[in-house]
C-alpha cells in the first residue's frame, strides 16, 4: 500500500511529468485506483492529467495572447506542454505560471530562426500582466509642484512608480504587440533597437516607446539623482539654453503619464 | 456554525465593472482568494467596492490541506493580511490536495480515505485555523478516481475531519452527485451522514455530462438531480448561505443572480413544506 507521500508524488508525475517509456502510468498508481463502472483506472487517472494540462494552457493563452497567436494553436499547444513539463508552477496562485516562458521561447532553436522577436514580445505580454497588478502609488500630480520655490527646484527628486517596467528589445516591440494577434507578417518584421516603458495609470496598463534623450534621462531618475543633476547630464544632448526646457517638458510628460513619485520631503511642497 | 446571510453570488472578473459602478447586487459575494494576493491595481480597488456592497466570503482554492509538502507559510502569510484587510464573513478552501514537491497543479486532487490521510488532514486544518485565527470550511470536491487502500466512505472521511478539526463544512451538492455518479455511490447517504450543526455553506453548480463520467465544469446552469438534492440538503441542514458557482462561460450577472434566486425559491418552498409538517 502507498504511503500519502508516494501517492502523492506518484500522482503529479503522472499529472505532470513526462509520460513513461512505455507511454503509460506509474503500475503502483493504477494498481491503487478503484475499478468501478465502464471507465478503467488508467482513464480516470487520465480525466486528471486532461484537466491539468487544459487548466495551465489557458492560463498560458490568456496571458500570451499574441505569441499564441504567431504560434499557430497547435504550436503553441506543443510549446506550452514542454513549458509546463520543464517548469511546473511553484506559486499557488495560476497568475505566476508565464515567469518563465519568454525565457523558454528563448532557449527554443526553432523560434530563434523563425520568430526572433517572440521572445520580446513573451516579455512585452508579462510586463503588461506585471504591471496590470503591482503596488499602488500615489504619483506626483502637476499642481504640487506649480507650487514648488524655484530655488527648491535642484534638489526635486523623483522616484518611479512599482507599476512600471522598461523592456529593451532588439525588436520594434511594442509595433508588434499594437498589430494585433498575428495582423503582421513574420517577415516583414526587421530587427530595430528599441526600449519600452510599460506603466499602469490607474487601472489601464500603457506602453510607449522612448527615445534616446528620454532613455538618458530615465536612467538618472531611476538612480533618484536630483533635478540639477538630471539637467547637467543631460546638458551635452542638446544645446545649453534649452536643457532645462527639455527636461521639464519630459518631466511634464511622465508626470501627465502618472509614472513618478516625490522622493523630497512632502512637507516642501504642501507647505 | 457560520451566519445566515442567504444567497449570494461568485464574484468573477467578467462582472467586475458592476462592482464597479455599483449595480452588482447581491445578498453577498464569494471571491476566489487567490486571485486577491497581489500587491495594487484593480482586483484589490473592485474587492474594496465589493466590500462595501455586500458582505464578503474568501474562498481560496490553493491551501492544498491534504498535501505531504509543509504547509506553504508565504501563502497562509498572504491570507491571513487578506483577511485583516477585507475581514470576509468566513473562509474556505478544499478538502483535497494540489501540490507536491513545491509544485502546484491548480486543480484540486482526491485523497484516500485512509486513517493516515485523516490524522494528516486534521492536523493540518487545525494549523491552518491557528495561523489565520479563524474557523475554516472545507469543501467536499469532484473526483473522478477513489483508491483501493480507502477505508472510510467519502462523508464519514468529511464529517470526521470537520468534527475533530473543529471545522467546518462547505457542502457543495453539485460535487456530492457529480462523485455519486462517477463511484457509484448514493448521494442522498452522503448529506444524510453529515453532521447538520457543522454545515456552513452550500455550493451549487452546472457540471458536464462526457458519457461515462461527469466532469464539475461550472459552465452552466445546475441541473435538475442537483436541485433536487439541494431539496434535500435543506430539509436536512435548513437555512444555510448558498451560492451558485459560474467559472466558465459566465453569463451576464442577472444570469448568475436568477440562479442565485431559483434555490433561495427553492429554501423557501421547502423550509415551508417544513414548518407546515411540524405545525
Amino acid at each position: 500500500m502507498l504511503s500519502l507521500r508516494e501517492l502523492q508524488v506518484r500522482f503529479f508525475q503522472a499529472i505532470a511529468g513526462e509520460p513513461g517509456k512505455s507511454g503509460g502510468f506509474d503500475p503502483l498508481l493504477v494498481e491503487a485506483v478503484r475499478m468501478h463502472g465502464s471507465l478503467s483506472r488508467e482513464e480516470r487517472i487520465g480525466v486528471y492529467v486532461r484537466m491539468y494540462f487544459a487548466r495551465l494552457l489557458d492560463a498560458l493563452q490568456e496571458d500570451f495572447p499574441r505569441v499564441a497567436a504567431y504560434l499557430g494553436w497547435e504550436r503553441f499547444q506543443a510549446l506550452v506542454r514542454a513549458y509546463v513539463q520543464a517548469h511546473p508552477s511553484t506559486h499557488p496562485s495560476v497568475r505566476h505560471i508565464g515567469r518563465r516562458f519568454a525565457d523558454f521561447l528563448a532557449a527554443q532553436p526553432e523560434i530563434q530562426g523563425e520568430l526572433p522577436f517572440l521572445p520580446d514580445l513573451a516579455r512585452l505580454e508579462w510586463g503588461r500582466l506585471e504591471v496590470f497588478d503591482a503596488p499602488d502609488a500615489e504619483p506626483v500630480q502637476l499642481e504640487q509642484l506649480r507650487r514648488l520655490p524655484p530655488e527648491d527646484w535642484p534638489t526635486v527628486r523623483f522616484q518611479v512608480i512599482p507599476a512600471c517596467r522598461v523592456l529593451h528589445s532588439a525588436w520594434p516591440v511594442h509595433e508588434i504587440w499594437a498589430g494585433g494577434e498575428g495582423a503582421l507578417r513574420p517577415e516583414r518584421i526587421k530587427p530595430r533597437e528599441t526600449v519600452v516603458r510599460i506603466w499602469r495609470q490607474g487601472f489601464v496598463v500603457y506602453q510607449a516607446s522612448m527615445d534616446r534623450f528620454e532613455r538618458r534621462a530615465w536612467a538618472y531618475v531611476q538612480e533618484g539623482e536630483p533635478f540639477a543633476a538630471l539637467c547637467a547630464a543631460l546638458a551635452p544632448s542638446c544645446p545649453p539654453e534649452a536643457v532645462v526646457q527639455e527636461v521639464s517638458s519630459l518631466l511634464l510628460r511622465w508626470i501627465e503619464d502618472g509614472l513618478l513619485v516625490l522622493r523630497t520631503s512632502e512637507a516642501l511642497l504642501t507647505g | 456554525m457560520m451566519p445566515y446571510l442567504g444567497h449570494g453570488v461568485g464574484l468573477r472578473p467578467k462582472h467586475y465593472p458592476r462592482v464597479w459602478d455599483g449595480t452588482a447586487r447581491a445578498d453577498w459575494f464569494e471571491v476566489i482568494a487567490e486571485n486577491f494576493m497581489v500587491r495594487g491595481g484593480r482586483p484589490l480597488a473592485v474587492l474594496e467596492r465589493a466590500r462595501a456592497l455586500a458582505p464578503l466570503v474568501f474562498h481560496g482554492v490553493s491551501l492544498s490541506v491534504g498535501s505531504t509538502d509543509p504547509l506553504n507559510e508565504a501563502y497562509l502569510h498572504d491570507l491571513a493580511a487578506l483577511i485583516r484587510r477585507f475581514q470576509p464573513a468566513w473562509i474556505s478552501d478544499h478538502l483535497c490536495w494540489g501540490s507536491i514537491g513545491g509544485h502546484y497543479v491548480h486543480d484540486l486532487l482526491p485523497l484516500p480515505f485512509t486513517e493516515e490521510a485523516l490524522a494528516h488532514v486534521v492536523a493540518r486544518v487545525r494549523m491552518v485555523q491557528d495561523w489565520v485565527g479563524q474557523r475554516l470550511l472545507l469543501e467536499n470536491v469532484s473526483s473522478y478516481l477513489t483508491f483501493t487502500h480507502s477505508t472510510l466512505a467519502e462523508w464519514e472521511f468529511l464529517a470526521t475531519v470537520a468534527e475533530e478539526a473543529d471545522c467546518g463544512i462547505l457542502l457543495d451538492v453539485n460535487n456530492v452527485y457529480v462523485s455519486a455518479v462517477n463511484h457509484g455511490f448514493d448521494p442522498v447517504q452522503y448529506l444524510r451522514a453529515l453532521p447538520a450543526g457543522r454545515i456552513g455553506q452550500i455550493h451549487l453548480a452546472g457540471h458536464s455530462d462526457c458519457g461515462v463520467y461527469l466532469l464539475d465544469t461550472h459552465d452552466s446552469a445546475v441541473s435538475a438531480p442537483v436541485w433536487e438534492l439541494y431539496r434535500l440538503a435543506v430539509r436536512l441542514f435548513g437555512r444555510v448561505s448558498t451560492l451558485v458557482e459560474w467559472d466558465d462561460k459566465i453569463p451576464e450577472f442577472e444570469v448568475v443572480c436568477a440562479e442565485a434566486e431559483r434555490a433561495r425559491a427553492i429554501e423557501a418552498e421547502e423550509l415551508k413544506e417544513a414548518d407546515a409538517v411540524s405545525a
